[in-house]
């Protein structure tokens, strides 16, 4: 049954949930306490040990509902199963494959009650008429079998406590009997749980494509011997009027195996083989051109921009106070042990403060460059929410402060507001450096960090490069990041090679791996 | 299992029902997730950490749980700044040095009879150290929750106002409920306490922080339980009126407003509606009271305009 949470907790994975070792144990833990009994209490106690935010809640509820679905827990009959946290450990609904069947014998007696307790030989020794009666059915079946050499070891197991010698020397036809017992009795847990183990034996988690489906449901029926079940039917329609009706309703059974053999292969399907392909897409977004990414891989771009500046945030955050153990701040030292009556035992010890970056972002949002605004204006947009000291402008022919746009609209309003206000003209890159000049000169610190975000094509116009200068001579670092290859730098109307005078560090940025070093590199010269 | 098994369990917290109840003895109605959270955070022995919207009753979680056990709630505000001083313990200098002032005295006595010099060291070294031990050790909350003899509810509010440090500064304690002194050693924890973490989610947690506890998130309650939730907190209101002031709120959460009313907002509305004999929502009687909902005057002007829709809606 861990078994189970195991795949869950994989299935989570896929979904993006991220869970590590020690919240699996939690889990683990959890469900050993409240048990498998009730759904919502299930549900309730896995979310919260694996699920530790809001987007993480709502992938796990889906999760829970896709994974759920088949219900080999079987929870409208929750009376059966005991709520108890000590019992519920070992509870034997979570047990029901061959290995617990092997065991039967010692545990039988004290999971009488439980819900998979009947799919085990060794309880139907001493639990009730009903499956005494299966047993001896069984045996008849048996009989009517020994064309093809088959002895039932459900009905040995039920002469044989102990059952293991039988279960051992032939644990396909042990599964073979449970299994038709478990049809003709209904009994959803075990065939819930044959499936599952038929479908790990073939290892269905591989499944990738929806053209693996039809293989996969041919190899887990096989697995679970449909054509041997169909030859017992066959042999019990041939019987007395008992036995037709067995073999009736082991038809109907058959048919519902086959269509639940058919779920649980979809349902790993779409809870495999999309991880999968989202991995695949989201390599390839990476290193595509930002120039062909079509519209409707916009999302997938927006999270991935997320988490890229998010990466690169978390990485240099730390490094905030450096400290300086084993050199004294006498001065701060004697100051605080004054009241001490001069005592030194109270030590400061120098440290270095070092501050986030403060930046500022230009983004040139003109018609040459509008394929890539759309991503930098993105990129921008998650860098505002997660360095909370940056401030973004964006201009075509002039230029104007965008911080607080990005601050009250989603990422898509602010980008297409942004596009409105500022966007698709020409570029003129020195009418616009001097409205950065009067907007923002005078805010800019040594510590200060400006990125431009530009092609560097002024149309003819004036290069504003004494404005740029100046910049470059006041803040710390000036970086420019330039969606055009080197190699087009020098051509036509670039002023790019005379930009290159006064700035710090110059790329080109093409796709979103280079827009990550480029940032990385930034990162690394302001912290 | 065994392990989980030997917590000695008061029948407050005994099953998710028994916590259900004691909650709501002590005014908190509490969902199935929060029980089931309280529940598996017990037998787990594992903090919980509480998010959602602001005025959902993460706090009151905390001290609800702690009038139900009856036990010392201990309460760290978080904020910018916070550090181990405050948080986690900190000398007693004053008697510290009053200490060493003492010994100066006494060091006549006990080196009066030395012949030499690697003699007194000696008897300096075989004096008993004192200065930094648990005698000058000032308890901060953090420890303080360790070391209380009958358990304790330790309450850090609103984590995400600390800075990221001060996270770390927590790991341990979170973890294995045990606080370690440099110039002492490790104080473990004589009870285990309920922890609970509460953030409004101003800014993301560390993913170690989040790995250390169960992830709760309290979200606005749906109308039957905000219902309930009004009535045990304001028993003298009338059944009608809560239904249709609930309902309101309920509809104002649907809106797009800068700041959606929270449970402790319509428990404050109620008491005033009552305290004004109201017994049905009228419009000018909800106009005037808006400003108890909501906080900002664009909203208060947007309801407005659609008081007379959202008030036929009951």
């Amino acid at each position: 049954m861990e078994d189970v949470l195991i795949k869950f907790i994989h299935a989570l994975r896929n979904a993006q949930v991220s869970v590590s070792p020690a919240e699996s144990i939690d889990a683990l833990n959890a469900v050993a306490l409240v048990g498998y009994s009730q759904r919502q209490l299930l549900h309730d106690s896995l979310s919260i040990a694996l699920a530790k935010s809001d987007f993480e809640k709502q992938r796990f509820d889906q999760c829970f509902d896709q994974f759920f679905r088949l219900d080999p827990f079987n929870w409208d009959g929750a009376d059966n199963v005991d709520n108890d946290a000590a019992e519920s450990s070992e509870c034997p609904a979570q047990d029901g494959d061959q290995a617990a069947a092997s065991e039967g014998g010692e545990d039988g007696a004290a999971d009488g009650g439980a819900g998979g307790g009947e799919s085990e030989p060794g309880d139907d020794q001493g639990n009730g008429d009903t499956s005494l009666q299966q047993a001896l059915d069984l045996e008849d079946i048996a009989a009517s079998l020994a064309q093809s050499d088959i002895e039932l070891p459900a009905a040995a197991a039920a002469n044989d406590p102990n059952a293991e010698s039988a279960s051992t020397e032939t644990p396909a036809l042990s599964r073979l009997g449970v299994l038709i017992e478990a049809l003709l009795t209904n009994d959803q847990v075990s065939i819930a749980l044959q499936i599952q183990a038929a479908a790990a034996a073939n290892n269905l988690e591989g499944i990738r494509y929806s053209t693996q489906r039809s293989l996969y449901r041919y190899r887990i029926l096989q697995t679970l011997q449909v054509n041997a079940i169909e030859r017992v039917a066959r042999a019990l329609t041939e019987g007395t009027a008992e036995a037709r009706a067995q073999a009736e309703s082991l038809y109907a059974g058959l048919q519902q195996l086959r269509d639940q053999v058919g779920d649980y292969v979809d349902q790993q399907l779409l809870l495999n083989a999309e991880a999968a392909t989202r991995e695949l897409r989201e390599d390839i977004l990476q290193t595509t051109n930002l120039s062909v990414i079509e519209q409707r891989h916009l999302e997938t771009m927006q999270s991935l921009v997320h988490k890229m500046s998010k990466a690169l945030v978390a990485r240099y955050a730390r490094r905030r106070r450096i400290q300086r153990r084993g050199q004294l701040d006498i001065a701060r030292t004697i100051r605080h042990n004054i009241n001490h009556d001069g005592v030194l035992f109270d030590t400061y010890w120098k440290s270095k403060r070092k501050e986030r970056p403060d930046i500022f972002a230009i983004c040139d949002v003109s018609g040459s460059v509008a394929a890539y605004s759309r991503f930098l204006l993105m990129f921008l947009y998650s860098l505002a929410d997660v360095l909370p000291k940056t401030r973004s402008f964006a201009f075509s022919s002039n230029l104007g402060e965008v911080t607080d746009l990005f601050r009250q609209h989603t990422p898509a309003q602010a980008i297409e507001q942004v596009n409105r206000l500022w966007g698709f003209g020409s570029s003129s890159y020195g009418d616009s450096f001097h409205d950065f000049d009067e907007l923002a000169f005078d805010d800019l610190r040594p510590t200060s960090t400006v990125i431009i975000l530009g092609d560097g094509r002024t149309n003819g116009g004036n290069p504003g490069l004494d404005i740029l200068k100046r910049i470059y001579q006041r803040c710390a670092c000036v970086i420019w990041l330039n969606p055009e290859t080197r190699g087009s730098w020098s051509s036509g109307d670039s002023e790019m090679m005379r930009y290159l005078s006064a700035v710090h560090y110059a790329n080109s940025c093409q796709s979103l791996r280079q827009l990550e070093s480029a940032i990385n590199e930034m990162l690394r010269r302001s912290v | 299992m065994s392990e989980i098994n030997s917590i000695d369990t008061p029948s407050q917290l005994a099953s998710v029902e028994a916590i259900k109840a004691a909650l709501a003895d002590c005014g908190y109605i509490a969902s199935d997730a929060i029980a089931t959270a309280v529940y598996v955070a017990h037998h787990l022995q594992k903090p919980v950490l509480i998010e959602g919207p602001a005025g959902v009753g993460k706090t009151e979680l905390a001290k609800s749980m702690a009038a139900c056990l009856s036990n010392e709630l201990i309460r760290l505000q978080c904020y910018e700044g916070l550090d181990e001083s405050k948080a986690l313990y900190e000398w007693k200098y004053g008697k510290q040095l009053l200490y060493t002032q003492m010994l100066k005295e006494k060091l006549g006595d006990v080196l009066q009879s030395a012949e030499s010099l690697s003699d007194s060291m000696q008897r300096l070294h075989s004096m008993s150290d004192e200065f930094y031990s648990r005698e000058f050790l000032l308890p901060r909350p953090l420890l303080q929750a360790l070391t209380v003899s009958d358990g304790a509810v330790l309450l850090v509010d609103e984590i995400d106002k600390a800075d990221y440090e001060f996270e770390s500064l927590l790991l341990e304690i979170l973890s294995d409920y045990q606080v370690t002194v440099p110039e002492l050693g490790t104080v473990s924890a004589d009870n285990i306490p309920m922890v609970f973490l509460t953030s409004n989610n101003t800014r993301e947690l560390s993913d170690a922080l989040k790995r250390r506890c169960l992830h709760l998130y309290i979200d606005f309650p749906d109308s039957k339980l905000e219902q309930r939730i009004v009535q045990s907190r304001v028993p003298n209101i009338s059944d009608t009126l809560v239904e249709s002031l609930v309902g309101f709120v309920q509809s104002l959460r649907t809106m797009d407003l800068k700041k959606s009313p929270s449970v402790s907002e319509t428990i404050d509305w109620a008491r005033a509606l009552l305290l004004l004999h109201s017994d049905k929502l009228d419009r000018a009687m909800v106009e005037s009271t808006l400003n108890l909902l909501l906080k900002f005057q664009e909203d208060i002007d947007l309801v407005s305009s659609e008081l007379p829709a959202l008030l036929n809606r009951q």
